[in-house]
């Protein structure tokens, strides 16, 4: 809220120095966000405090704080000059109070004096005409809002109820809009006048011919007028002030400042004040129960008992003493006023937070239990780190046209609004982003990357139920290696990825993650597989499609992996296991078979074969090409054996490798190369 | 002997001249081999009239022995040459570029995220996290900000078709945590959040970090210890602190905090706007209502909690002039890590 220090200072006496005006105003919660050439200033004023949106609402709080009793403003009553009155039908509890005044042979060409102009400017509020500028003047500084009808455009009567369907009007700044049930409007026996509260309809304003005006004073409920400003996209000053609720006993203050300001400016001729009120009954008084016990427990400190009554009083409350503590009664215009706890805030207000000492709270030592199996984030992060990744945190929608190549439309979880129309689906998995990362970078001269990410990923299941599951991802493209003069040149490829994860597999306690086929939309089928703890499925690594990388214009292959957090993260626990005190020996064997035969067969039989003579196996070499039938590969296999609890004879180690020998020929047609 | 003095001193000569391993074993069997001299000699003893053959077999002997020292010393000798020559060829350019250092690089709002988080475990405090995509109830309603409430306005939601949202802050995890477990709590929740609000200083997803303690004896003094502490020990330095009276639907009393700015010290520069503050979180005491909401008797009980910014803090501990950087992830920016 921007206003003229000058007109703040007719209300209260306040220091003279801006920079202490500042300190002071940010003492008491008002966020000082600017100050204009010494002479404007402009708050930032919290939304339960509508009764500071106006000059007398800031000045009662300083009035408070320097304890100085607000200046006498004299705001007279003026008795009607005309018996012009209309009648005024309350039809919705929405409106608690209709204050209306009629004001005939109005000048409405009257000038506007410099005085408040320059402070209705100085707000940032346009000049329009002397009859607006009174009504939004009055409105700064009494915190209510009012409008001014020309008499002429009402017939008969002036109504105050809900919309109907199908009803429309034209507002002030020529704008249609179509109401709804739910919107509160000012109307006349046979049109809709004005968006109450919000902003008035053009055919009822005051215009150049205008001689006669009604002016509105009314109160109108604050859940109403914001939903009812939101549902059209609208904002007035007028809207905002509602929305935070405006106190129901200054109505009668504020028609009687703009009754007065007419009167001078306009020499309009006010008619009778007519008042319609929805209830006869008096707005309950709010009164609580405020603890001296409970004010020392949040504060640690206990104020002088006079001190509390003091600042109590002057912000407007009753109190009176009791054995506890004081029974406060609130004024109507503290709506933000309802619990203990809020009084004790108001008194840290005015003793100032700084005056509160800052002590460190104890509590019991206690260790924290730590389960040895679960790995932690960091400890995820910082493998794939020290294994040459950078981490990257992207955003966590995409664009639709991405989220497709990824992932079937049905399963998409889709942004109602979104903050563009290429951040509206949440990503299914983590490679679209990763992917947007690379088209970054590589418009930048950068050809090798390496990155990975931990974040959620965000899926519909069969039953359209919500899934969103932690992952860790990671991409690779480009040279494993940065240029060197000494290593040679390569690019990275599938199994520089397995290592990757079969690093993390051994960080997560020597897991032992298992490799299989599996279809998935987005990875090349030959060069892709499916990660499996034991029987669980908890991930893939691979290239991507070729025809994903074509659609989005890559022509370089992509590696890319995504893990379930959870299934990686929980590892064992060590088990020792006894170290055999023997020499392994170790006889390498170099077969021929069929290409399309997996070496995890080869070394599944060797195993089966060997028992637990078999240490290790060591695939050494795979070549085809010159020498190998065309259609078949040759593998080397070291193969290491070690016999527990002695070492090996010649005979034993011949028995063995013959069997396994014969095995791989009976298998898989393995020949001896 | 005089034949054994002259045998010895030639022996010794010739070890001595001798240039590598292969001399010194030519020399060893020409002396102590089958057919070598000293073996010879040591044949003549038995020519020797049987008095003198005790003394000559010591003598000759002991020239043995001195031939086989000096052939071992030379030995030694000479693969210590050789070892130096060797060194001598060996000369590397130690400047050239290493190979394989792969040491990648951590995000720096990770590396905000983990500073903070190991403070607060040295307290004793517990991490949680929580979900998202959130509903209406543990996002909004359950820290008493119901639907029609103003400082919704604030909150520019992003939602789905079925009325879920994404979280606009961490508190909905602080509702959850305060669910399941009794006071006494401390307990930290860090993570992504999401706004409906893209400019120069916003994006709309960013991290924030929330914490609460719930207890006993708790109390706004409490709160003010334990921000005015954190922002010094994370920022290293003894920065002035400023607490002033603000609003926020689930604290009362509630505070807004600006610390002195780290850019200038509070002198006055862009960073904090010429005012020397920077204003850094939002904290205040737990609104009775929420801790009711969680079935916490508030008569018994208080708590405090406070949030902030993650990205901002990392962009003013790295020194990091625009949000946006953070999320793009150009790799010369994250390679500054």
């Amino acid at each position: 809220m921007k206003f003229a220090i000058e007109w703040l200072r007719t209300w209260v006496d306040i220091p003279d120095s801006v920079v202490e005006l500042t300190k002071q105003l940010t003492q008491i919660g008002f966020e000082v966000e600017n100050v204009i050439d010494e002479k404007i200033i402009d708050l930032a004023i919290p939304p339960n405090r509508g009764d500071c949106l106006s000059i007398m609402g800031i000045a009662r709080e300083l009035a408070v704080l320097n304890r100085v009793p607000l200046k006498p403003v004299t705001i007279p009553e003026i008795s009607a000059k005309t018996t012009n009155s209309i009648a005024v039908n309350l039809q919705a509890k929405e409106c608690s109070k209709y204050l209306a005044r009629t004001f005939k042979q109005v000048n409405v060409h009257a000038k506007t004096p410099v005085w408040l102009e320059q402070r209705l400017i100085a707000a940032g509020i346009n000049c329009i005409s002397a009859v607006v500028d009174i009504t939004n003047y009055v409105m700064l500084e009494l915190g209510q809002p009012m409008h001014a009808f020309a008499l002429s455009a009402i017939a008969n009567e002036i109504v105050v109820r809900p919309a109907k369907q199908q009803e429309s009007l034209v507002l002030l700044d020529n704008t249609k809009i179509f109401l709804q049930a739910e919107d509160l409007v000012i109307a006349d026996q046979s049109k809709v006048l004005a968006l109450a509260g919000v902003m008035g309809g053009l055919a009822s304003s005051i215009t150049e011919d205008s001689q006669d005006i009604l002016l509105e004073c009314a109160n109108f409920s604050a859940i109403n007028i914001r939903a009812t400003a939101r549902r059209h996209n609208l904002a007035s000053e007028s809207s905002f002030r509602f929305a935070r609720t405006v106190d129901p006993q200054l109505a009668e203050l504020a028609l009687a400042r703009a009754t007065a300001l007419l009167q001078e400016i306009t020499a309009a001729q006010p008619g009778p004040i007519i008042t319609a009120l929805h209830s006869k009954e008096q707005l309950p008084v709010v009164t609580i129960m405020l603890r001296k016990a409970r004010i020392a427990k949040i504060l640690t400190i206990a104020p002088d008992e006079l001190l509390i009554v003091d600042i109590l009083t002057r912000l407007g409350m009753v109190c009176e003493t009791v054995a506890t503590g004081w029974q406060v009664t609130v004024p109507s215009y503290r709506t933000d006023l309802t619990l203990e706890i809020d009084l004790i805030e108001e008194i840290a207000r005015f003793i100032g937070y700084d005056n509160i000492p800052a002590v460190m709270p104890t509590a019991n030592l206690q260790f924290k239990p730590h389960a040895e199996n679960i790995i932690s984030e960091l400890q995820v992060k910082t493998c794939l780190q020290y294994r040459g990744y950078n981490e990257v945190i992207t955003y966590s929608f995409i664009a639709p046209e991405l989220a497709e190549l990824f992932v079937a439309k049905a399963e998409q979880l889709i942004l109602t609004n979104p903050i563009s129309a290429d951040l509206a689906v949440m990503r299914p998995t983590l490679w679209p982003s990763l992917l947007q990362v690379v088209q970054y970078n590589k418009s930048r001269q950068c050809d090798s990357l390496r990155i990975f990410e931990l974040g959620l990923k965000f899926k519909l299941d069969e039953q359209q139920q919500l899934q969103q599951t932690k992952v860790i991802a990671g991409l690779a493209m480009g040279k494993a290696q940065p240029e060197h003069w000494d290593l040679k040149s390569k690019d990275y490829d599938f199994f520089d990825l397995k290592g990757d994860i079969e690093a993390l597999a051994k960080l997560a306690g020597n897991c032992g993650f298992s490799y299989k086929a599996r279809q998935q939309q987005a990875l090349h089928p030959g060069k892709s597989a499916a990660i499996y703890k034991g029987e669980q499925h908890i991930g893939y690594l691979g290239e991507l499609h070729p025809k994903l990388l074509k659609t989005l214009a890559i022509n370089e292959p992509i590696l890319v992996f995504e893990i379930d957090f959870a299934a990686l993260t929980c590892g064992k626990i060590n088990k020792f296991c006894c170290i055999s005190k023997f020499p392994g020996i170790r006889r390498d064997l170099a077969i021929i078979v069929e290409q399309q035969i997996v070496v995890c067969d080869l070394v599944a039989a060797v195993t089966a074969v060997a028992g637990n003579l078999l240490q290790d196996i060591v695939i050494f070499d795979l070549y085809c090409g010159k020498g190998i039938e065309h259609g078949k590969k040759s593998v080397g296999l070291g193969i290491i054996l070690q016999h527990p609890s002695r070492t090996m004879v010649e005979e034993e180690i011949t028995q063995v490798m013959g069997d396994i020998i014969k095995q791989l020929k009976l298998q898989f047609n393995a020949i001896l190369r | 002997m005089q034949e054994l003095t002259t045998i010895l001193k030639q022996a010794l000569t010739a070890i001595n001249s001798a240039k590598d391993e292969v001399t010194l074993e030519t020399i060893r069997v020409a002396y102590l081999g089958k057919k070598g001299q000293i073996t010879k000699v040591l044949k003549d003893i038995g020519n020797l009239p049987i008095a003198q053959r005790p003394t000559a077999g010591v003598a000759v002997n002991q020239v043995k022995q001195q031939i086989f020292a000096a052939i071992l010393q030379r030995k030694a000798y000479l693969a210590e040459i050789m070892v130096e020559q060797k060194i001598a060829t060996e000369q590397l350019d130690i400047s050239l570029p290493a190979k394989s250092v792969n040491m990648g690089t951590l995000h720096p709002v990770t590396k905000v995220f983990t500073r903070l988080l190991q403070f607060f475990t040295g307290l004793g405090f517990d991490i949680a996290y929580g979900p998202e995509i959130e509903d209406e109830y543990h996002n909004f309603a359950a820290l008493n900000i119901p639907s029609y409430h103003p400082a919704r306005d604030a909150h520019d939601t992003f939602y789905f078709a079925n009325k879920t949202l994404l979280r606009t802050h961490t508190s909905p995890v602080q509702i959850r945590a305060m669910q399941q477990q009794q006071p006494p709590l401390r307990i930290i929740a860090p993570g992504r959040v999401y706004r409906c609000d893209s400019d120069l200083t916003h994006t709309p997803m960013f991290h924030q970090l929330e914490g609460f303690m719930v207890g006993e004896d708790l109390s706004f003094a409490s709160l003010k210890a334990i921000i005015t502490n954190l922002l010094q020990v994370f920022f290293e330095k003894q920065l002035a602190i400023r607490f002033r009276p603000s609003y926020f639907p689930f604290t009362e009393p509630s505070a807004e905090v600006d610390m002195q700015c780290v850019s200038c010290d509070g002198v006055g520069c862009r960073v904090c706007k010429n005012t020397g503050w920077l204003e850094i979180l939002g904290c205040g005491m737990i609104h009775p209502k929420v801790l009711e909401n969680c079935n916490i008797d508030s008569e018994v009980y208080t708590g405090f909690a406070f949030g902030f910014g993650v990205d901002r803090f990392a962009m003013l501990r790295y020194g990091i002039n625009d949000l946006r950087i953070l999320f793009e992830n150009d790799i010369k920016f994250l390679e500054q890590f």
